[in-house]
């Protein structure tokens, strides 16, 4: 941070470039690959973004096809379940990132707690485990818990002489039911850096707390939780830049693509796809994925700058 | 010294991932430059195509092929095949891309032909096709091409098969003996209830619980038929077709919303009822989209029967595989609409150098005896042993199960009128064909083909309307009479009517072109 400021309050001139360039170069020599990268899988494609303004054929080529203006954006809006979508992907969003964060902050502070003990490193593997599975994996899973003829809830519910439910066409399950599943596939990854962070606390404070007899809740509210915001702060703003994605493999897997239950797992992305599924239409994809992008800059931007109104030196950017 | 080899093999690393990033972009440009090569006089065809499984001794027989197309037609065929999930997600990312290929295998249910014609992916071979694929072009009938027409021009051979579809069930012929029903009282969907009344009477009595008819899915065009003007049965837009005699109180509409008819409301109700009393298993939708589980529930005798769309032969070969008799009843005569010569087409890239040369090959597909066989049944004694002049017998006379090259019947290749059969089906199995499509009812707006580009707003939203009602409507999951209406509703909200209003517009155009 403070040394970010020098350098840009610092007057440049060309000799001066010149000089720090060569005494960085072994570090941008260090960086060219990951830029050239970034620069051919992230910058070059975005001219493929001109394509939510037109209407591709496919021998006229990106440049060459005909514009279209906003035509391509319509489908999103003209919907009569436009509303519906958009209050889905975002509740859900915000839902998914409040859960995340405050259930992830309280495990990795309770395994840190533990941390000195073999069984500490057990439990995050455990915790870790579901990050790896596929959604189709899940959806499996779950269609074993929840299957009308065969699922485990469903011969529980017989077993102590209740009806069975017939949990893939009552929507008003499936809020609890998707971030049930959300929160337990991710929690353990947003642990883990969590974890990481508190392991960079300095053991002095601790101590020095100790020494004045704070309590055990006195130490995490004071020392713990302060350190961990900026890393809690990062993690939100990043989140929020993704707001208006949904993750695709859960709203479209694990309800087994039921139309009852549409009005609650139909988000932005599920519904593109059910929409350009038949037509392939490649302008209107570039179109929904612009608006998407468009939509999570803007709250990347606006979340960092109420960021850098509260707490400055907090903020990203 | 330990350090500065471990060093240089990090640097070494990273210059090679870089390089593979760098060559993986630049290939799909390098590739098209290849197609020209090839020994003298020899043209190399790239060809795309979709099938399942890809067999295990592709490879040998391509080159046995290639033996004999250098010689005949001078040609050499680069054979790119994909398995069909696949194919569905990758092929149109290449021609998007701009992939160079001459050939590829494109349908209205992987690789949309309307789709990519509309996007300029394929070749006009109107005027081509009598020069350079004349018997193919007088083999297959003329409503056929007139299908697969896009504003007048041809983009693609249809594989020539049987005309149309024809819906109906296929049962266990063994249950069905054992339990004393007579199939040939069925002739509609109402029919029907008695037949899994008594099979669910009859199997609980035998303390068995046999689901009694499954893949209602697709039952609901079978049940009350009509010609879909989309090209998509989904989609609303409907016509009657007069043969059939349904439809009665719309009939007289060019064009009418087929949810919205009496016939769809009966269809729901009944098998509603079905759901009801528990013929069709507790969770229907599920049931039915997981194929393997159905197949294997139909041959144990754990599934009585289910809705397909038949060809002949079908029931005879199934037979073969489940280890009991299979019957079908059919519920409507062969339909014959625009969609379905869109079953299987082979397409000739714009950008191809030898379309000529493609359509040399394609003609051979179409028309070779050797072509033909070798294509399907692969190499003779390798794959599968002569028996007579037109069969083969691919257990090789014993009992061989996977030969590493089979493709049967292998429609997708083209016409299956060329080549030898496999002696599981029927002798005279031409001849069921030949009868097949003589009863086939040819749609009255036939060669009619929609261009949705103008209302694919619309199309995206009811799109999804449709596949959030009509699965539980479909399968009697919920009551008709509450969920029909709020269905019609949605699609009101959704621009059903600008929908409907253009197809009528465009079939207007269309009739008085003609």
């Amino acid at each position: 941070m403070k040394q970010s400021a020098k350098y840009a309050g610092g007057a440049y001139n060309k000799a001066g470039f010149l000089k720090t360039f060569k005494k960085n170069l072994p570090l941008t020599l260090m960086a060219l690959p990951a830029l050239i990268v970034m620069f051919l899988f992230r910058y070059l494609p975005m001219s493929g973004l001109l394509l939510a303004f037109k209407r591709f054929s496919v021998r006229k080529g990106i440049f060459g096809s005909d514009w279209v203006g906003l035509n391509n954006f319509q489908f999103l809006f003209q919907t009569s379940d436009a509303w519906v979508i958009t209050r889905n992907t975002i509740c859900y969003n915000v839902l998914f990132i409040l859960m995340d964060l405050i259930l992830a902050v309280a495990m990795a502070i309770g395994l840190s707690e533990l941390l000195r003990k073999r069984r500490a490193k057990v439990y995050q593997t455990i915790f870790m485990a579901p990050y790896f599975l596929s959604w189709v994996v899940v959806s499996f899973m779950a269609f074993s818990l929840f299957s009308v003829d065969d699922g485990l809830f469903n011969h529980l519910l017989a077993y102590f002489g209740f009806q069975g439910v017939d949990w893939y066409s009552e929507p008003g399950k499936w809020p609890f039911i998707l971030t049930f599943f959300q929160i337990w596939k991710t929690i353990g990854y947003s642990t883990v850096m969590y974890i990481s962070s508190l392991t960079g606390i300095s053991n002095d404070y601790y101590e020095a707390a100790i020494i004045d007899g704070a309590t055990k809740w006195q130490q995490i509210k004071r020392i713990t939780l302060p350190c961990l915001k900026p890393m809690m702060i990062v993690l939100t703003i990043l989140a929020i830049g993704r707001i208006f994605y949904a993750d695709f493999g859960l709203f479209f897997q694990l309800p087994r693509n039921s139309g009852p239950l549409y009005p609650a797992t139909q988000v932005i992305d599920t519904y593109v796809y059910r929409a350009l599924k038949e037509t392939g239409n490649v302008g209107m994809a570039a179109a929904a994925s612009l608006y998407q992008s468009i939509v999570g800059f803007v709250m990347v931007v606006g979340a960092n700058l109420v960021v850098r109104r509260i707490e400055p030196d907090s903020a990203l950017f | 010294m330990k350090n500065i080899s471990k060093r240089a093999a990090a640097l070494a690393m990273t210059a090679a991932m870089t390089a593979g990033l760098l060559t993986g972009c630049g290939g799909a440009g390098s590739a098209s430059g290849s197609a020209a090569s090839g020994g003298d006089d020899v043209t190399t065809l790239t060809w795309y195509m979709s099938i399942n499984p890809v067999a295990a001794d592709t490879e040998k027989v391509i080159a046995k092929l290639n033996e004999y197309t250098r010689e005949k037609i001078g040609v050499e065929i680069d054979y790119k095949v994909i398995a069909n999930p696949d194919y569905k997600e990758k092929m149109p990312n290449l021609i998007n891309a701009g992939e160079y290929f001459d050939i590829c295998f494109t349908s209205n249910w992987t690789t949309d032909y309307l789709q990519f014609t509309g996007k300029d992916a394929f070749m006009d071979i109107t005027e081509l096709l009598p020069q350079y694929a004349k018997e193919t072009y007088e083999f297959i009938p003329e409503a056929v091409w007139d299908a697969v027409k896009v504003n007048g021009s041809i983009y693609g051979v249809p594989s020539y098969k049987e005309m149309g579809w024809q819906g109906g069930i296929v049962y266990n012929s063994d249950m069905a003996e054992a339990y004393g029903i007579d199939m040939s009282t069925v002739k509609t969907l109402e029919d029907y209830t008695k037949v899994l009344e008594v099979v669910a009477e009859k199997s609980k009595a035998e303390g068995k619980n046999v689901v009694g008819v499954s893949g209602l899915t697709n039952a609901w065009p079978m049940a009350a038929p009509y010609e879909s003007l989309t090209g998509n049965p989904k989609l609303p837009a409907a016509a009657a077709v007069p043969e059939f005699g349904n439809f009665q109180d719309v009939a007289s509409q060019t064009v009418f919303n087929q949810y919205a008819s009496e016939e769809y409301m009966n269809y729901c109700q009944t098998v509603r009822g079905w759901n009801k009393a528990g013929y069709l298993g507790g969770d229907p939708v599920n049931y039915d989209s997981d194929i393997a589980n159905r197949d294997n529930d139909f041959n144990n005798g754990a599934l009585f029967s289910y809705f397909i769309q038949y060809a002949p032969g079908t029931s005879e070969s199934m037979s073969a595989s489940s280890g009991h008799g299979v019957g079908f009843v059919a519920l409507m005569d062969p339909l014959f609409e625009t969609r379905s010569a869109m079953g299987g087409l082979l397409a000739i890239s714009s950008a191809s150098e030898h379309p000529d040369k493609a359509l040399e090959f394609i003609n051979l597909l179409n028309t070779d005896e050797y072509v033909g066989t070798l294509i399907r049944h692969g190499i003779e004694g390798e794959h599968y042993t002569a028996v007579g002049d037109n069969q083969v017998d691919k257990t090789m006379g014993g009992t061989l199960t996977d030969n590493g090259y089979d493709y049967t019947y292998g429609w997708q290749f083209g016409t299956p009128f060329n080549q030898k059969w496999d002696i599981s089906y029927p002798d005279n199995i031409e001849q069921l064909f030949q009868e097949y499509n003589d009863s086939a009812v040819i749609s009255p707006n036939n060669g009619f083909t929609f261009d949705a580009v103008p209302v694919e707003t619309q199309v995206a939203a009811l799109t999804n309307v449709i596949s959030e009602y009509t699965p539980s409507l479909e399968t009697g999951s919920v009551d008709p009479a509450e969920y029909i209406p709020k269905f019609l509703e949605a699609m009101q909200a959704n621009g059903v009517d600008d929908l409907m209003k253009e197809v009528e517009n465009q079939l207007t155009t269309f009739k008085s072109a003609k």
